[in-house]
């Protein structure tokens, strides 16, 4: 929807003479006695550089914030004098306890000095000298077809909400917006890794997408927060940890171990966000319980797809003999079951008592014989 | 000189190294973790405590006990399995797929990650990188590792 203001500053003539007479030399300073206060932050730690933390001072501070915002609605920096007839921007997520973790901040500064580049920090010449049997490269290229439709889905969990979180939470949406640029990173490298392996794409799967597409349509942050961070999260950062464990190349191993680091960042601002959001309001609990109940399916349409499984497995037992495929459904067994106990694990530890006993996935598991 | 492992000076000789290649690390980014170091034989075991802040490692030292609940994490695994890893990394001038500190954990079998809070073990999984460059550092140094025997098992001096 167009949002057209009041009047068109081509037309303004009050303000093409303020202009002009500003641009002579009389200028009005209305803004050097803004009712602000006056701070001066330094680095607590020189070789760390000038963080947020340093910064959360006085007026200024994100601690001080009241849990609903009522005041700010417009982009005006928390802290800056609001006056005059600033815009209404209509956000819709206003309450810090459903988004805030305590290690927000944290994780923001982490994001940009651990990023990396996939053109020019993954060794791909490695690849070209000392290409992967032609089955195993198959497999990795359905295994990145696979995870780009994850990073996808990841990313549009995320920037579905950044523009609807008042600009008062500005930490939280500046580290929103460094996930963002994390999944694209996810979906640039998985492209490029399929694309120079000489299969390019493989299928794309329908199974894992009607999960990811469930997972997209949470419709409370704090739900959307858990599917995306917390469950979508583990299993990625699971998925991650386990390619670098048995990652068929040096390329891969790279890759592997740096989306990990990034997926962990995701998971640590997921888990950290249910903490402080039960911690505020400890009845959510069997909220979110109760939304869990109803999505965790999406766990087993993510890694129950051919598209994800049958690669897995390949690339597992290093090729496509029987003894191999055995050997590889062992080893992704052995996955699963890690995926499933971590997640459930960070559940209960952010304050979700008994996901383990409430949550089927382990008895899912248990009628597949893993 | 050649350094002995396990040993206190093994581990200052890594933040020595670790403080002179400063740029390499700083690329990695921040890295912010308390952990410990557990190597252990049927006798005995031997434990340090590692402090990384900012780029760099800022404390390493011999302790008795793990607080799990003040530390982040312990990486504990039989000094066979360390000493494996150090002599992969000192061939291939870092660790192969096989010997890296995240394959040894994920199979849970060579090495194991102890800790109290999950949140806390993650951060072996944020940190990955920086933790893998200080431990393949070792690359560089002139390792006095224990004896293997035929069955795998060594012998310390």
């Amino acid at each position: 929807m167009a949002f057209y203001l009041e009047k068109d500053y081509f037309e303004d003539l009050e303000l093409f003479h303020l202009t002009e007479r500003v641009m002579s030399g009389d200028l009005t300073l209305h803004w050097y006695e803004a009712k602000t206060e006056r701070v001066r932050v330094a680095p607590r730690q020189p070789a760390r550089g000038l963080t947020y933390e340093d910064c959360n001072v006085g007026s200024y501070s994100y601690d001080r914030l009241p849990d609903l915002i009522r005041t700010n609605y417009s982009m005006a920096p928390r802290g800056a004098e609001l006056w005059g007839k600033l815009p209404d921007l209509g956000y819709t997520v206003n309450r810090k306890s459903d988004v805030w973790a305590d290690n927000v901040a944290v994780l923001y500064e982490e994001a940009k000095t651990r990023r990396w580049a996939p053109a020019v920090d993954l060794p791909w010449e490695t690849l070209a000298r000392a290409p992967l049997p032609e089955i195993l490269e198959a497999a990795m290229a359905q295994l990145c077809t696979f995870l780009q439709e994850c990073a996808t889905a990841a990313l549009g969990i995320t920037s579905h909400w950044v523009y609807a979180i008042n600009q008062e939470f500005l930490e939280l949406k500046s580290y929103l917006s460094a996930q963002i640029l994390d999944h694209a990173r996810h979906v640039e490298a998985f492209r490029k890794r399929a694309l120079a392996g000489g299969q390019g794409l493989k299928r794309a799967s329908v199974c894992a997408e009607q999960a990811l597409k469930e997972l997209l349509s949470a419709d409370t942050y704090p739900t959307s927060s858990v599917a995306g961070n917390v469950l979508l999260g583990s299993f990625l950062l699971e998925l991650y940890r386990y390619m670098a464990a048995i990652a068929p190349s040096p390329l891969d191993l790279r890759l592997f171990r740096l989306a990990m680091q990034d997926a962990a960042r995701m998971v640590a601002y997921g888990t950290g966000n249910v903490r402080y959001h039960l911690r505020h309001h400890p009845q959510r609990a069997s909220f979110l319980h109760d939304y869990l109940d109803t999505t965790e399916h999406c766990l087993l349409g993510l890694a129950g797809s051919p598209e994800c499984l049958e690669p897995l497995i390949l690339l597992s037992g290093g090729g496509s003999e029987a003894s191999q495929v055995q050997r590889g459904s062992r080893a992704v067994a052995h996955f699963l079951r890690q995926t499933i106990a971590d997640y459930l694990e960070r559940c209960e530890h952010a304050g979700l008592s008994g996901r383990s006993t409430r949550s089927q996935l382990p008895q899912y598991l248990q009628r597949l014989g893993v | 000189m050649k350094i002995p492992f396990p040993s206190l000076t093994f581990f200052q000789a890594l933040q020595a190294l670790m403080r002179q290649d400063e740029a390499r690390f700083r690329r990695l980014g921040f890295v912010d973790t308390t952990f410990g170091i557990r190597i252990v034989t049927t006798d005995r075991a031997w434990q340090y405590l590692l402090t990384f802040e900012v780029f760099e490692c800022r404390e390493v030292r011999e302790v008795s006990t793990f607080d799990l609940t003040a530390i982040d994490f312990v990486l504990q695994g039989d000094l066979a399995a360390w000493v494996e890893m150090l002599d992969n990394i000192r061939q291939h001038g870092g660790a192969d797929v096989s010997h890296s500190l995240n394959t040894l954990t994920h199979f849970g079998e060579r090495l194991t990650l102890l800790y109290d809070d999950p949140d806390n073990r993650d951060k072996f999984f944020r940190f990955q990188e920086s933790i893998q460059e200080f431990f393949d550092l070792a690359s560089a140094l002139d390792v006095e590792l224990p004896m293997s025997t035929a069955a795998g098992a060594v012998v310390t001096t």
